[in-house]
Formats: C-alpha cells, structure tokens, sequence
C-alpha cells in the first residue's frame, strides 16, 4: 500500500480511499466504504437511469449498483480483472442508502497533506457542481477528492425535497 | 378457583357477548320495534353482568346493572328505543369494552352514563333503587361486614324447577359459603290452598342466618342466574340486636349466635384471608380479556407483530437458502442429496405456509368500527343510509389490515359526508330516501380489492379539473384520462369540499390515504358516474413479505410475476410473429386479448427467439398478454423492496434472489399496463 503520512484536514477526518474512473484518480471518505468486491452478477434494471443500471445480491441482500462515470461525462468501460465493486454506506437527506458503485481500479487508503489540497477551479471543471471538495496530489497525479454523499443527494435525486434528476 | 379452562371460556364468551352487543344496538338502531331485538340485548348484557361479575369485574357488573335495568324497562314495555336510548347505550358499550380490556376510565363516567341510560328511558335516576342494586355488586360490602352475621331472605321464583333449577342445590351452596353456623328457616307463607297446589311449583321461601366470615359477593353469586326473577335481601345483623329475636323463633339458635359474636376477629381475619386469593384470577383474566381484544377473534395468542415480522424475515432467507441448496444438488446428481433437499423444501414451503397464515386476519376485524362509524355519521350529518359491508371473511396481511383502517374510516366519511346528498336533494334526484355505501372486500388475483361504493352525487370531472388547474396541481392544457382526472382527488392538498366540516373535507387527509396505501405496495382507483355514485377501491397485496411467483426469461434476465395472477400460458400465436409493436391487440381464445411484448417493453436487443410464449395476467378488470421468451416454472419468490435509487420505476413492485444467487425483478403488471398506456379492451367498453 503507498500510503502517506501527513494529514488532511478538509472535511474528512478519516482517511481516503482512491479509485479510478475514466483515467483520473478519486477519493472518497474511508467513513462511507464497507467493502470492496470483485463484480458478482449484475442484474440490469430495464428502463432504469444511466446512473444507477442494475442490482446485485450481496449476502442475501439486494442492492443498487451506481454508475458514476455518466456524472462526470466519462465513458463507460467494459468490466475488467481490474474492475471492483465499492460498496458504500451513505446517509443521505432521504435516508439511508447501501449502494454499490462501480470502480475501473481500486488503489489505496491514503491520507492527504493538508497543504498539497486545493479549491477546485469554479470554470472549466469537468465534475458536477458541489461534489468535488478539493484535489489534491498523490503519487504525482491529481486526486479529486469527492462529496459522495452530496453527490447523490444533489445529482441523483435523493436530497430531502429535491425531486429534480435526469432532465 | 378458576382453573384457566374455566377463563379461557370467559375470554372466548365475553368477546362474543360484546360483539352480540354492538351488533343488537347497531340493529335497534334501525329496527326499533323489534322487540326479538331488544330481548337480545338485555339478554347479552344479563350475561356480561353474571359473568363479569363471577370474574370479579365488580365496577363492570355494577354499571351492566343498569344498562340492563334500561333494557328491561324497554322489554317491559314502560321505554321505547330511542334514537337517544341508542346512542347513550354505544357510550355505555365503549365503557364496558373498555372495562373488559382493563382500562380503568374516569369512575364519574359510570353515573353520568347510567343517568343518561335512565333519563333516555324516562325514568329519574332512581335512587332508591340503583343504590340498592349497587349494593348488590359492591365489593366493598363484603370487606366490611360490620355485623356479627348476615341474614338473607330469599324468595325464588315459582317456577324454578320447571325452568331446570334445582333449589335444594342452591341452599347446599349457601350452606357451604356459611359453614357450620348456618340456620335455614324456611318460610312457607306463600303456600297455596291445597285446591289450587301445583306440585310442580315452588311456593317455599326461606331466610338463612350465616356468620360473618361469608363473604357477600359468594352468597349474592349463588342467586346470580335468578336475581332478576326472586326477591332476595341480604342485611347485615348486628349481634346484639339479633339474640332476642332469633332466641324467640328458635332456641338453640341463641348460643351459636352468641359462638359467633366470640369468633368476629377471627372471622374478620377470614374475610381479609379470602380476599387475597380471590386477586389473584381477577387479573389473570383482565390480562386474558386485553389479550383477546386485540387478537383476532380465531387467534388464541398474542404475539407483537415484530417477532411474526421476524420469523418472516427468516422463513424469507430460509426458502432463499433453500433454492440454493436445490440448485445446487441439481448439478450434482446425487439421488440420497435430492432426497434430502425434496424434505428441506416441503418443510420449508410448509413453515412459509403456516407462517403467511398466522399473519392473514379476516377484514372483519376492523369492519365493526366502520358500522359504528356509520351510526356516529348518520346522527353526525343528519342524512339516513345503510352501511352494506359484504366480503368480511376476506384475508389479507395483519399489517396491512392494521394500517387500512385509518385510510377507509376517511374515505368512508367522505362518501357519506360529501358523496351522499341531503334527504330533499335525493328525493329530488328520484332517489331512494335512504342512501346506500357498500364496503366490499374480495380477492383478484394476488391481490385484495376493498372497494367503498356510494349512491350519491358523484364527482364532476370538469369541476374537478377546473379546480386542479386552479390550484396549479395541473396545467391548463394537460391532456388527463377520465381516471387520472379522479386520481386528482388524491393529490397533496386537493379538496373539492365546498364547505368545510368538521368530519372531512379539510384537504388533509386524501393524500395521506395514497401514502398509506402506496407504502404498502398497494394502489387506489376512484371512479365515478356524476348523479350516480363514487367507488374508492383499495387495490393491496396480499402479503408483503412472500408470494409465489412465475419465473420467466426475456432476454438475458429473469424476472417474475405473481402466479395469483397469471390466468394461463399459450404458445404465441402466429399473428404475433415479427411484429415490433411494444403494444398490441390478438384474438386468442375468441377473446381480444391486449398484448406486451416485454422484449420490445425492456429494449431488450438481439434475436426473438424461436418460441415466445404469452403469459396471461389478470392487470385490473382485463386480461393483458406478456410476450416472454421462456418460462422457467414457478418460484418462492421472497420480496425485497427496491432502493430510492430504483423504486421510481414503478413497473417493478420489487426485486428477489433466485436459488442460483442472481437477482430477478418482480413485475408490477398493473402498473406496467398503465405506463404502457394500454386500453384494455373492458376499460374501453367502460369508457364508452
């Protein structure tokens, strides 16, 4: 594991785990993951959002599988001996919610230098408004650190009185 | 003493007698000169006062006393019923349940009731009397027997013995209450000449002196079944008092009685001695009544629903595990293993059987609060109409008939309040006086319709849309179908009341009814003829933790429906072959059947396969045909609910786990009709 020493101290106080989407490096809060898995079957949802395309049965119980990719305009890859399965933990204005989301390649827990961290750039940025709290530097590439939980309260509909979603 | 045989009874009769009860003064209500009726109701409550009161339920014995007294008078022909009568007696029923279930309500309550029973009988409080008769029940009286003995004067009725009444056996009990020290005189005043002497008649009274150490109670019970038919008194004797007079009447009497006045400590510690254990069964069975109050009345046992939630959960993953285990010994061929996975599978599709029947209660048990409802109502609105329950025997999920309640005590009161039209306005309409709501509960399918049908006014579709547009829940220019204009009714804050009452109409309400019935997997359907009538019909599960379903295979994936309501298979017929349509129509059976062709439903790519088979399914009132690729056999399917992520998606009423470990989704066929927008051919007759 390639783990660094110095803190972080944005909105994380755990650690980070760091994974891969359409060739850029992201972090999470370790506080949400539960687990990582190899894929087991996925079972498509006909009809469903882009971002959320199937469910798997993970010990007995079902549970949604995320896409983030679509989110942040990335294309799809097909599913490799790199891909995992992250299951997380959320809690979200709508309840609580166990999801499993889709990584191209899972790295590391890591913490990050406070001082390496900086605001993400308001123009030109290519993520959704509000999710990405910082990006910081790890192992010479950029890591997007990401408000998971933001992420889906604000860009797949599950905020408290936020009916809005895929227009 | 009271052996828990003997309560068991008690239980089983008194939640028949209350229910006899409500029953016979719902139906005086209506019938008032029915004087079979009446004899019913003083009948029931005769028997809640004995029985009660041999439970120890004193404060409920004491209060029936002159409940019945009422009805006595009606009986007698001194009252006749009245719709006050009526409505003073469900007050006085709603005390005794309450006193049954071992509630202890306000003590004020019992005399503001029994004055009102009294005034709605036109008799003044008689005071005279009703202290006597509370005497009678006070359990006080026999804490404090301030004499040295009791003397009881009894006269029983004449024709006793005809009746099967035995009075010798009756003096045994006395006598056996009063021990040793008992004196029987017997009084034959009322002795006929010998002319008029009737063998067969009972014409001797007698009056027994007892000691102290009796309890009252236990003499007054011997009578119990005879008190309203004899004279009996029951006084106190102090010792003093008593010698001269019984020494007079009877010489040996004189030094028992003086035996006595010696043994008072001694039997007053005996009185105190005999009423600690008589504690003892009376709350054991004011726990036994609260048990079957709320248990459902086939039900011996009460259980919180969580731990039946629980064994639910895990009979779930048991037949979960069990198809595992199934698939699993089907690829290993080995007959002693399929032997032992054919036992594991009748077992726990039995334990999944006898599970789902502990949790299935007939619709009846909440059906007496809607005829009480109705009474409440009619008095409430002044409008007359009769509630026509009908399907009560219909079983659905405990939880879900729990949580019924409250959405069809509201639509019930709006169909009264706001469906059903004045007296003047109905005669006006050429209708009869009398309104008509019938609640109807009845299987279709995998599902229970519960449908509540009014003979009112009905619902304007363009009033009700003009308010909708109004009220911004819709656009001006929305194109609605006549049901989805209905289901406007339901939408948050959406009330067509023109006036507010205080029984409905507050726009509150309605759509807390939809969420009700949508959290538990089910739906609602209003339809409406204006001048004629509204039906609300409640479409729900059956249960929702289990059902068997189809299991088939379009494309890559499996999914199943329901086998409640699949209505048969049939190769697809060869008008079908190629076609691309998502929807459409094919004769089969001679029938115009709706067809869906899940492939195209599902945007499911790549070849049709060589023999697509037709699921038929019952979806509402009409039959909808699901082209399939392949079916697969039917299968335990336990529901999982879908995740926020998923349950927008309302074609899927949820997901399950097949024995292999992959997901199938469960199809919602009625709501994948209607996102289809298929006219089912018996809608389209109904539209015309």
């Amino acid at each position: 594991m390639n783990a660094m020493t110095a803190a972080f101290t944005s909105n994380s106080k755990d650690g980070l785990v760091t994974f891969e989407m359409g060739g850029e490096v992201i972090a999470v809060s370790t506080r949400v993951l539960r687990e990582v898995i190899e894929p087991p079957r996925i079972t498509p949802v006909p009809l469903a959002d882009i971002h959320s395309p199937g469910l798997m049965n993970n010990r007995g119980v079902v549970l949604p599988v995320a896409d983030l990719r679509p989110l942040f305009g990335m294309e799809p890859k097909p599913f490799d001996s790199d891909t995992r399965i992250m299951v997380m933990q959320l809690d979200l204005d709508a309840g609580p919610l166990t999801v499993g989301v889709i990584a191209e390649m899972v790295h590391a827990v890591i913490t990050l230098d406070a001082e390496t961290v900086q605001s993400v750039p308001e123009l030109g940025s290519r993520w959704p408004a509000y999710s990405v709290t910082g990006i910081g530097r790890w192992n010479g590439r950029f890591v997007h650190v990401v408000d998971v939980e933001r992420l889906f309260e604000t860009h797949l509909g599950l905020g408290s009185g936020h009916d809005g979603d895929e227009a | 003493m009271i052996d828990a045989e003997t309560q068991e009874v008690f239980r089983q009769e008194t939640e028949a007698l209350i229910e006899s009860l409500q029953a016979g003064l719902l139906a005086l209500n209506d019938r008032p000169e029915d004087i079979g009726l009446v004899s019913q109701v003083f009948r029931d409550l005769h028997t809640l006062k004995g029985t009660g009161a041999m439970f120890g339920y004193t404060r409920l014995a004491e209060f029936i006393h002159d409940f019945e007294a009422a009805f006595d008078a009606v009986r007698s022909g001194e009252a006749n019923v009245s719709p006050q009568l009526i409505s003073v007696s469900l007050q006085a029923y709603d005390l005794i349940v309450a006193l049954l279930e071992g509630e202890d309500p306000e003590q004020s309550l019992d005399a503001a009731l029994k004055h009102a029973l009294a005034e709605a009988t036109g008799k003044v409080p008689a005071a005279a009397d009703g202290a006597d008769v509370a005497g009678a029940c006070d359990p006080n009286g026999a804490a404090t027997p301030a004499a040295d003995g009791w003397r009881l004067t009894i006269s029983l009725p004449e024709d006793l013995m005809e009746i099967g009444g035995n009075p010798v056996a009756l003096l045994e009990e006395v006598i056996e209450i009063g021990g040793a020290q008992t004196v029987l005189r017997a009084d034959v005043s009322r002795l006929p000449a010998l002319d008029a002497f009737d063998p067969a008649r009972l014409y001797t009274g007698w009056t027994i002196e007892l000691p102290a150490a009796a309890p009252e109670a236990d003499i007054r019970d011997v009578f119990m079944f005879h008190e309203d038919r004899m004279t009996l008194s029951l006084e106190p004797v102090a010792g003093n008092a008593a010698p001269g007079a019984a020494a007079e009447a009877s010489p040996e009497l004189a030094p028992e009685v003086s035996t006595a006045v010696v043994a008072a400590p001694k039997a007053a510690v005996a009185v105190a001695e005999a009423q600690t254990p008589a504690q003892g069964p009376t709350k054991a069975s004011a726990g036994g009544k609260r048990a079957a109050a709320t248990a459902a009345a086939s039900s011996q046992m009460r259980v919180s629903s969580e731990r039946l939630d629980d064994i639910m959960d895990r009979v779930g993953e048991l037949v979960i595990a069990e198809s595992r285990l199934a698939d699993l010994a089907s690829k290993l061929n080995l007959p002693e293993l399929d032997e032992v996975v054919e036992g594991i599978q009748r077992l726990a599709l039995g334990l999944r059987d006898t599970t789902m029947a502990i949790r299935l209660s007939p619709v009846s048990g909440i059906t007496g609060r809607f005829r009480r409802l109705a009474h409440d109502l009619a008095s409430k609105t002044g409008k007359a109409f009769d509630l026509v329950i009908e399907g009560e025997e219909t079983e659905l999920d405990k939880s879900v008939i729990d949580k019924l309640s409250d959405p069809l005590v509201h639509i019930l009161r709006n169909a009264v309040d706001h469906g059903l039209e004045p007296t003047a306005e109905r005669v006006a309409a050429g209708k009869p006086e009398r309104g008509t709501v019938r609640l109807v509960a009845r299987y279709s399918g995998a599902d229970v319709l519960i449908s509540v049908t009014d003979d009112g006014r009905g619902l304007d579709p363009d009033f009700i849309r003009r308010r909708a547009i109004e009220r911004g829940v819709i656009a001006q220019d929305q194109v609605l179908k006549r049901h989805e204009v209905f289901a406007l009714l339901l939408a948050p804050g959406f009330s067509t009341a023109e006036t507010v009452t205080d029984l409905s109409g507050r726009g509150v309400g309605t759509d807390v009814v939809k969420t009700t019935v949508e959290s538990l997997r089910g739906s609602i359907d209003i339809d409406s003829v204006l001048g004629q009538g509204t039906t609300f019909t409640l479409r729900l599960p059956l249960t929702l933790a289990i059902m068997e379903g189809l299991l088939f295979q379009v494309g890559s994936e499996r999914y199943t429906v329901p086998l409640a309501a699949v209505e048969g298979i049939v190769e697809q017929p060869e008008a079908l072959r190629g076609g691309t349509a998502t929807s459409t129509v094919v004769e089969l059976r001679e029938r115009l059947v709706s067809i869906l062709r899940l492939r195209q439903v599902f945007r499911v790519e790549g070849e049709e396969p060589a023999f697509p088979k037709v699921v038929l399914v019952r979806a509402g009132d009409a039959q909808v045909g699901l082209v399939v690729d392949e079916i697969i056999g039917s299968f335990q399917t336990v529901i999982k609910h879908l995740s926020p992520l998923h349950s927008r998606l309302d074609i899927f009423s949820g997901a399950t786990i097949l024995g292999n470990g992959n997901v199938a989704l469960i199809l919602d066929v009625a709501q994948l009709v209607r996102s289809q927008n298929i006219t089912t051919p018996s809608q389209r007759e109904r539209a015309a």
